[in-house]
């Protein structure tokens, strides 16, 4: 009867760890990346995201922050200074839903000097960390009282179909790639922002696409 | 009377197992995350408000339905976008703080880890803005939740802090990793603490600043 007990207590002990070994725990989406290797070094990798559809909206406003385009950004203002969190899906170049992007702008340091920096975050993938200066305010414009958007308004476009945001501060006017975690973790480098316009709409609104262009390699 | 001894030793190596599994050994490996208490800045997390996956340990074990706040998206099931004020213990300015989360891929319920990748964008107007990358550990609310359960039946954890940053995990880094405007030289590493309480769920992070 004891080794009855015993040899069912080291089965019951087996049945729970092989249980946990094959727990199906939550797993990741995942498309097949598009990443273009470079004959001068380092990997090219484009994200895209389409306004106003891949903005995402929250359902409450936090406590503090004003809420702008329909809950899909948020302000933090102080006097005359503001940030501003924009936050959207983001999409790999075949248009794939793969991850979430918040892009955090105001001025910082130097007056007249806007600062944008981007949290990208692929689930399957990992996160990458960017920061650039700009060389167009998207940040918050107070017309007539109130916080607006400027780019999704037709004013601020005029001719211009595409408008590059980075300027800096690496050469040839790039923003900085950071650092990134999981499958980026090795890579630093440069990127480029730009938005492009596709269509001017009968409310005065606008749509089109947010195109991130990173170059990155290994860290040294 | 065999068969009895056999059910009951199979009854006890099960509960037994699953204790085991809820004492984490495995964890009591790893190197405990610690900061200097001397020189800590405490962010609050004011009015939190999220979309995506509840980071809860039900959810990372996929046990959780998806709420209405979930992401549609095949992608962005388990990933997380949160906004909130963040307001200084210090009383000084408050700051507006993204943070995105993900479960992790080597989550392992037999090595004992539930983790949630996590990044944060931390910033003050006119000021600059610190980006820190770290994981969130929420196997001790798993253990607790099922303390809870053996206990009285429900499967909540205990009103409380939970520190989310409590190991150390060799392959992941938890700190500062960028930083703009008048904080450019700021470096340093930080934790995550969530509190449950009766009214529902906030947090707190501890930042311990250093200058590059």
């Amino acid at each position: 009867m004891k080794r009855a007990f015993f040899f069912s207590f080291v089965a019951g002990l087996a049945l729970v760890a092989a249980a946990a070994a094959v727990y199906p725990l939550p797993k990741h989406e995942r498309y097949l990346s598009s990443i273009e290797v470079l004959t001068n070094g380092g990997r090219r990798e484009d994200f895209f995201i389409h306004w106003p559809q891949d903005r995402v909206r929250l359902p409450a406003v936090p406590d503090g922050l004003q809420a702008l385009a329909g809950q899909t950004a948020f302000l933090l203002a102080s006097g005359q200074q503001a940030v501003m969190a924009e936050l959207f899906r983001l999409r790999d170049v075949s248009g794939n839903v793969i991850g979430l992007a918040a892009r955090i702008s105001g001025q910082a340091g130097q007056a007249n000097v806007t600062r944008s920096d981007w949290l990208l975050l692929v689930p399957s993938r990992g996160s990458l960390l960017l920061s650039q200066q700009d060389s167009s305010d998207l940040g918050p414009v107070r017309l007539a009282g109130q916080w607006r958007l400027p780019a999704e308004t037709a004013r601020f476009w005029g001719r211009a179909r595409s408008r590059r945001i980075s300027a800096g501060p690496l050469p040839g006017g790039r923003g900085r790639v950071l650092r990134g975690t999981g499958e980026f973790r090795r890579l630093a480098g440069s990127y480029s922002e730009t938005w492009e316009l596709q269509e001017v709409l009968a409310d005065g609104g606008t749509r089109g696409r947010i195109h991130l262009s990173t170059i990155t390699e290994a860290r040294r | 009377m065999r068969l009895l001894a056999a059910l009951l030793g199979l009854a006890c190596g099960c509960l037994t197992g699953l204790l085991l599994l809820a004492a984490n050994l495995p964890a009591r490996f790893d190197t405990p995350f610690t900061l200097s208490s001397d020189n800590l800045t405490r962010l609050d997390e004011r009015g939190t408000v999220a979309r995506g996956m509840s980071a809860s340990a039900l959810d990372l074990l996929g046990l959780e339905a998806n709420g209405p706040a979930a992401f549609g998206d095949p992608a962005l099931r388990h990933a997380r976008l949160a906004l909130s004020l963040l307001q200084p213990d210090s009383g000084g300015a408050p700051a507006l703080g993204v943070k995105l989360s993900a479960s992790s891929a080597d989550n392992s319920l037999l090595r004992g880890r539930l983790f949630a990748d996590s990044a944060w964008s931390v910033a003050w107007p006119g000021h600059g803005s610190l980006f820190l990358v770290g994981y969130d550990d929420y196997w001790p609310l798993l253990a607790d939740s099922l303390a809870a359960l053996l206990r009285s039946g429900r499967l909540e954890p205990r009103p409380g802090a939970y520190l989310l940053s409590g190991r150390r995990r060799p392959t992941r880094f938890q700190g500062v990793v960028g930083a703009s405007g008048a904080l450019a030289e700021f470096a340093g590493r930080y934790r995550e603490w969530l509190v449950v309480g009766d009214a529902g769920r906030s947090g707190y992070l501890e930042i311990e600043p250093h200058s590059r």
